[in-house]
């Protein structure tokens, strides 16, 4: 019987693999015909025969199951990045402030003095950029609380302008009549050029960004030394507490992006960008801990609407709460 | 209790249990990449797709609400994206079309069989003593004839005949738990 049963199974094995013959494939027919039992025997051979096309080892799947872990890892990461990225275009929407055109130029102006004495003042109100164009075609950009004043009757040698707080220069070339930039720390000397001079009265260091020709630096500090020339690229940062100066090269659009209404904060931590929104607001932003403002982000943002907003995709983007009374934020873990 | 089991898996996986995730894929893996191959008929496709299902599942499982199982959440995604994958295959739009005019929850609950079927069978192959393996596998899928393998290995096409046998044996032994209804009822029906 047992054999018998082998010698079946064997012809069931032949059959499924094509390796029958006429004979044999009579005498499995009758077999099958004889009882149902054994017609399931051949059926249910048959089946699983016809339902296994190939072999999916152990081994293959679980190397699948580490590219899926791997894969999670990647995506994870990739979706941080993603997130911060988008916290920061959302910023970008957010927090644009209004550009003042020309407008600015004429709303902004204030005549003092007679009208032999015409001292000129073009100002950018917190909050706002100001853009305008000097008598002798210069364009100038005013960064947020940013003034400019100069007197057009005494440009008999040089254009001199004197500047408080951040200004983005496109000079119109005239060898003979050097324009010079005046703030409280340094002087900035240009024959025709595209640079950037950064000197707030509350920040600590004057910078000067130079985009285009070339141009020379002055430090009042030292009225004696040399005056000392940029190249294009050249970002010239003193530091007024120290009396130090530093060059380095730059990707200048990073610091004067700022004119088309767009701030670029390159690994900004939380400290640079609530320093800029104190500025840009008028308000006075505080973190509860020192740790916090070394939080870092990556990306551009471009600033739009109001503070709230900007606030809220702070919030959105961090596990960071804030409190807001008046012009005074606090921004905490809770 | 196997569902109990399943609902569990799935609330594990939405609280970030990581030891469920990979028990939900030692689970479904498998049977999953079957049943995408039965529809698209292209087996590395089908584990990549599979993958991405297992990917989206983890990245996305706090977002996800699964109203019937883990299970059949695993293969309506898989056949979502086997079914886009036929689409953009023009050669098969006809095939897409014959079944589109199918029943389709009764063709979707007849894929899910097969494939948990290969996976019961693929499984029942690996656990075959490894000799009468090797021979069962030269012979169903590298399509060998009995003396080609016999040539290989070098022993009797008799060997060969008596190993298959043996392969056949074990496998339907190993099947038997889940074997039809019909069968069952045959089977008691003939002892009566």
């Amino acid at each position: 019987m047992e054999s018998e049963n082998n010698h079946f199974e064997i012809l069931i094995g032949k059959k499924l693999s094509n390796e029958i013959t006429e004979n044999e494939l009579t005498e499995l027919g009758d077999w099958i015909n004889l009882d149902r039992k054994n017609q399931k025997l051949f059926e249910e051979s048959n089946q699983f025969w016809q339902s296994s096309r190939k072999l999916f080892s152990s081994e293959e799947i679980l190397k699948d199951k580490t590219k899926v872990n791997d894969q999670i890892k990647i995506q994870l990461r990739h979706k941080q990045k993603k997130i911060q990225l988008l916290l920061f275009y959302r910023i970008a929407a957010v927090i644009a402030i209004p550009v003042f055109l020309a407008a600015g130029w004429y709303a902004g102006t204030r005549y003092a003095g007679s009208s032999k004495d015409l001292l000129c003042e073009v100002s950018a109100p917190k909050g706002q950029i100001a853009e305008c164009v000097l008598a002798d075609g210069t364009r100038v950009w005013l960064n947020t609380g940013s003034t400019i004043q100069y007197n057009p009757t005494l440009w008999g040698k040089n254009r001199v302008i004197k500047l408080t707080g951040e200004a983005y220069f496109k000079v119109t070339e005239n060898q003979h009549k050097p324009f010079i930039v005046e703030t409280s720390d340094v002087q900035v000397k240009v024959l025709g050029t595209s640079f950037n001079v950064k000197a707030y009265p509350d920040e600590k260091n004057t910078e000067t960004t130079l985009e285009e020709g070339r141009i020379q630096l002055l430090i009042n500090d030292f009225p004696e030394q040399a005056p000392i020339e940029l190249n294009p690229g050249d970002h010239a940062i003193y530091q007024t507490d120290n009396k130090k100066l530093n060059i380095e090269k730059t990707d200048t659009y990073l610091l004067t992006a700022w004119r088309d209404g767009k701030y670029i904060f390159k690994d900004a931590d939380l400290k640079t960008i609530v320093q800029q929104l104190e500025k840009l607001y008028d308000v006075h932003i505080y973190l509860k801990n020192k740790q916090m403002g070394q939080l870092r982000f990556r990306g551009m943002f471009e600033y739009n609407k109001n503070i709230l907003d900007a606030l809220e995709t702070i919030e959105r983007s961090t596990s960071l709460k804030y409190r807001m009374n008046g012009r005074e934020i606090w921004i905490g873990n809770e | 209790m196997v569902h109990e089991y399943e609902e569990q898996l799935f609330s594990k996986i939405k609280e970030g249990d990581e030891d469920a995730f990979n028990k939900a894929f030692d689970l479904y893996y498998p049977r999953l990449c079957f049943f995408a191959d039965n529809i698209i008929h292209d087996f590395d496709l089908s584990r990549s797709v599979v993958q991405q299902v297992f990917v989206d599942l983890w990245i996305r499982r706090t977002n996800l609400d699964i109203l019937f199982s883990l299970k059949s959440y695993l293969f309506q995604a898989v056949k979502n994206e086997a079914l886009d994958i036929l689409k953009h295959r023009k050669v098969e739009t006809k095939y897409l079309q014959s079944f589109r005019e199918k029943d389709e929850q009764g063709w979707f609950h007849d894929q899910i069989e097969e494939a948990e079927l290969n996976d019961r069978i693929n499984i029942a192959i690996q656990e075959l003593p490894p000799r009468c393996r090797d021979i069962f596998m030269l012979c169903r899928f590298e399509e060998l004839k009995y003396s080609e393998i016999a040539e290989r290995l070098n022993i009797s096409v008799k060997t060969v005949e008596m190993q298959i046998s043996i392969a056949l044996k074990k496998i339907r032994t190993k099947l038997s738990p889940y074997q039809s209804v019909s069968l069952l009822s045959f089977l008691f029906s003939k002892k009566m």
